[in-house]
């Protein structure tokens, strides 16, 4: 189990890693506890808030959670810091994993802005 | 492991064999051996360029062909030998204690290296996987280290799973076989978090040494992998020439044996009967890689930095993505439009492409080293570690043998057919002619098929290659030839290449259809090269070269009755020399056409491996 805030806003999906690095540890769990709860969804939003580094396995784990998403889905990435949007750019995923400078700019405008908290 | 438990295997009688040291890496040696091959290509263009003018003009079409056989041959032998330039092995560094001494950006929180074992399995045996299983778990260490050895069952079988438990070995398996092998090992890496992680297939055993003696190399933060030799433990040594002579001939054979010995290094007789020995290519040709970072990945016995492999495939994973959305937003002129449109087909395609941490390719290993070594951003380095740290079984019939082989040769031309190295920006010069040189080797049938042809067309048609097999054309040819065997000798010092040679050769038909397989871009097949063997007799396999011989002999019969006893000089030394080539081709063919008629050992008592 991945610690990690999962927030409900708008119809996306928000997920809040509360670990430093999202490393080859932490990525069979990120893919175990990321990835049903992703299934099928059309936005799901990591927020790096927490987080300091990633590494490819990280990355890697991102893409198997992408790959559950619904036809169409998206999966976006707030609050990356320099490093990790190095790494975007190194691997040619910017592409990919359009990121935003923080969550509430990568959720979809609308008046409704009531977050649901779903676990924590 | 007790003797009990390993009695009824074939290979019990090899258990307590030791691999031989590689001989050490000698800079006069390298010396010698370069001033010979300078002085056989030297020879070689002398020759060349005088054989190009004595075309025979009665079959100027015939000769012409045979010549650019010869010339393609030549250009093997030369990039062959560059490829084999200088042997440097790598510098022995300590085993590193922690994770940072491996790491290029250390971790806030140093902690002891963790490693994953990954034995891959289908089909074999349990009790065979559990030899693996068991000496993965005897690996030694001189720090603190976290060591996991992982079974991948692609088969599914619960009674790996138990023998995983008994072991105390973790196992892992998935619900399809999508990708094969390399399939199977994305699976294992994704389920697991070793900071390097150690490949066996699932006859591979390692030696306890095997972590200790490798991680040093994992000290430079660019070193991607570590790749050991492949020691096949079970096959015959054969007998040494003066016991095998003295057998024959007593004191005076014995003597004459070490004699022979000084002069060209240790030689066995009868070893090695299946051709599949793969010493010379690890002593000789992956050696003399390291020294300008050309060593492949072979597979099983490589050690893996994971970080390398996963960023390999995550850019591999890119540029297929933007391959196959490039165009289609390549056409959409107004700059956000194409943004957009770029986006949404990106996320599409990578719904669909996998992302494979080794390519999903019959020659993964070697697709997957180019990969890596071409990345320019990065300058990944690999390292071959000469000396031997595990071991496991040789293919066991001559069916297996060609499955292998098949496999090799197409994943190698398909390589090159997508991805040719020689175009690759990210490789050096030198790393473009050691993938070059390997490539190149494949395209063998498109000179060795001629030239074993040659003979049949003298035999049959009295037409020759050249305007006369006088004295001219052996003082060209001779000296060449001469030179060419004895820088071969010198490079592969104490290293048997007879038979390895007599099996390219062999695998002339072989390496034909694979050629043919690739430019008709057929989709290859992906076969598990069966390590357990039924015992199969394979004369489909040998047919070809039945034919060819049978050709021979009645060619030779024919021509003889042709060529009467007091005929010109000339006619009787085109006669010699034809027979002479064909004989050396029979040679050549006997030890594989006997491995086709050799039922081989079975696996043992039926017990064990059901």
């Amino acid at each position: 189990m991945l610690e990690a805030r999962f927030e409900e806003i708008r119809g996306a999906l928000v997920v809040t890693p509360l670990v430093r690095r999202l490393d080859a540890e932490a990525a069979p769990r990120l893919r175990q506890t990321v990835g049903p709860l992703a299934a099928g969804r059309s936005l799901v939003v990591i927020s790096l808030a927490h987080v300091d580094a990633v590494d490819c396995s990280g990355l890697a784990a991102l893409v198997t959670v992408l790959k559950r998403l619904a036809p169409g889905g998206e999966l976006r990435l707030a609050a990356a810091n320099g490093s990790v949007r190095a790494l975007l750019a190194a691997t040619h995923l910017d592409e990919l994993f359009p990121v935003f400078p923080e969550v509430a700019g990568a959720l979809p405008s609308a008046c409704d802005d009531t977050g649901t908290a779903l676990a924590t | 492991m007790t003797d009990q438990e390993v009695q009824g295997w074939y290979f019990t009688r090899f258990e307590e064999r030791v691999p031989a040291e590689p001989v050490p890496a000698s800079a006069a040696r390298d010396f010698v051996f370069q001033a010979l091959a300078v002085l056989a290509g030297t020879l070689g263009v002398r020759y060349l360029a005088w054989r190009w003018t004595v075309l025979n003009p009665d079959a100027v079409a015939f000769s012409i062909v045979v010549a650019a056989a010869e010339t393609l041959a030549f250009a093997g032998a030369a990039l062959f030998f560059l490829s084999l330039w200088r042997t440097e092995d790598p510098p022995a560094r300590p085993a590193p204690a922690t994770v940072n001494e491996i790491r290029d950006v250390p971790l806030p929180a140093d902690r002891p290296l963790r490693v994953d074992v990954l034995i891959t399995t289908y089909g074999e045996p349990v009790e065979l996987v559990r030899l693996s299983v068991r000496d993965a778990l005897k690996l030694t260490y001189p720090h603190p280290i976290t060591l996991r050895v992982h079974v991948l069952d692609d088969g599914r079988r619960p009674a790996v799973q138990a023998m995983a438990r008994e072991e105390g070995a973790a196992y892992l398996t998935r619900a399809t076989n999508l990708g094969y092998k390399a399939g199977n090992l994305a699976n294992g890496l994704e389920q697991t978090d070793g900071d390097l992680v150690v490949v066996c297939d699932a006859d591979t055993r390692p030696f306890p040494r095997l972590l200790e003696d490798t991680l040093g190399h994992f000290r430079d933060p660019r070193v991607a992998w570590v790749q050991t030799p492949q020691w096949f433990y079970d096959v015959d040594p054969g007998t040494r020439l003066p016991d095998w002579l003295a057998a024959r001939a007593g004191r005076a054979g014995r003597a004459l044996g070490r004699c022979a010995e000084a002069l060209v290094g240790p030689v066995a007789v009868g070893a090695d009967p299946l051709g599949c020995d793969p010493q010379a290519f690890y002593d000789v040709v992956q050696r003399c890689r390291n020294w300008c970072n050309a060593a492949f990945c072979c597979g099983a016995g490589s050690i893996h930095r994971r970080e390398a492999v996963m960023e390999a495939a995550l850019k591999g994973f890119a540029a297929r993505i933007s391959a196959e959305t490039a165009p289609f937003t390549a056409r959409v002129p107004d700059p956000a439009l194409r943004a957009d449109l770029a986006a949404a087909l990106t996320a599409q395609a990578a719904r669909r492409i996998e992302l494979t941490p080794f390519k999903f390719h019959v020659s993964e290993d070697i697709y997957t080293s180019l990969t890596i070594h071409a990345d320019a951003d990065r300058r990944w380095r690999s390292v071959y570690h000469p000396r031997v740290l595990t071991r496991m079984l040789s293919p066991q019939d001559l069916t297996a043998w060609s499955i292998q082989r098949f496999k090799y040769a197409c994943g190698t031309l398909d390589i090159a057919w997508r991805d040719n190295p020689l175009r690759l920006r990210g490789l050096s010069p030198w790393q473009k002619l050691m993938y070059g040189a390997t490539i190149y080797a494949y395209l063998a049938p498109l000179w060795t098929v001629p030239l074993l042809l040659a003979p049949l067309a003298y035999f049959f048609a009295g037409v020759t290659p050249v305007r006369s097999f006088d004295i001219t054309f052996f003082a060209h040819f001779v000296p060449f030839l001469v030179a060419t065997r004895l820088a071969v000798l010198v490079r592969a010092w104490s290293v048997p290449t007879w038979r390895s040679e007599q099996f390219h050769l062999s695998a002339f038909w072989l390496h034909l259809r694979a050629l043919a397989h690739v430019v008709a871009r057929r989709h290859i097949h992906f076969v598990v090269t069966p390590k357990i063997a039924p015992g199969r007799r394979s004369l489909a396999l040998v047919s070809p070269h039945l034919v060819l011989l049978a050709a021979t002999a009645v060619g030779i019969a024919y021509r003889a009755s042709l060529v009467s006893s007091d005929a010109p000089e000339a006619v009787s030394a085109a006669f010699v020399s034809n027979v002479f080539w064909s004989l050396h081709n029979a040679l050549c063919f006997a030890p594989f056409i006997a491995a086709a008629f050799t039922v081989r050992r079975r696996m043992g008592a039926e017990g064990v491996a059901s």
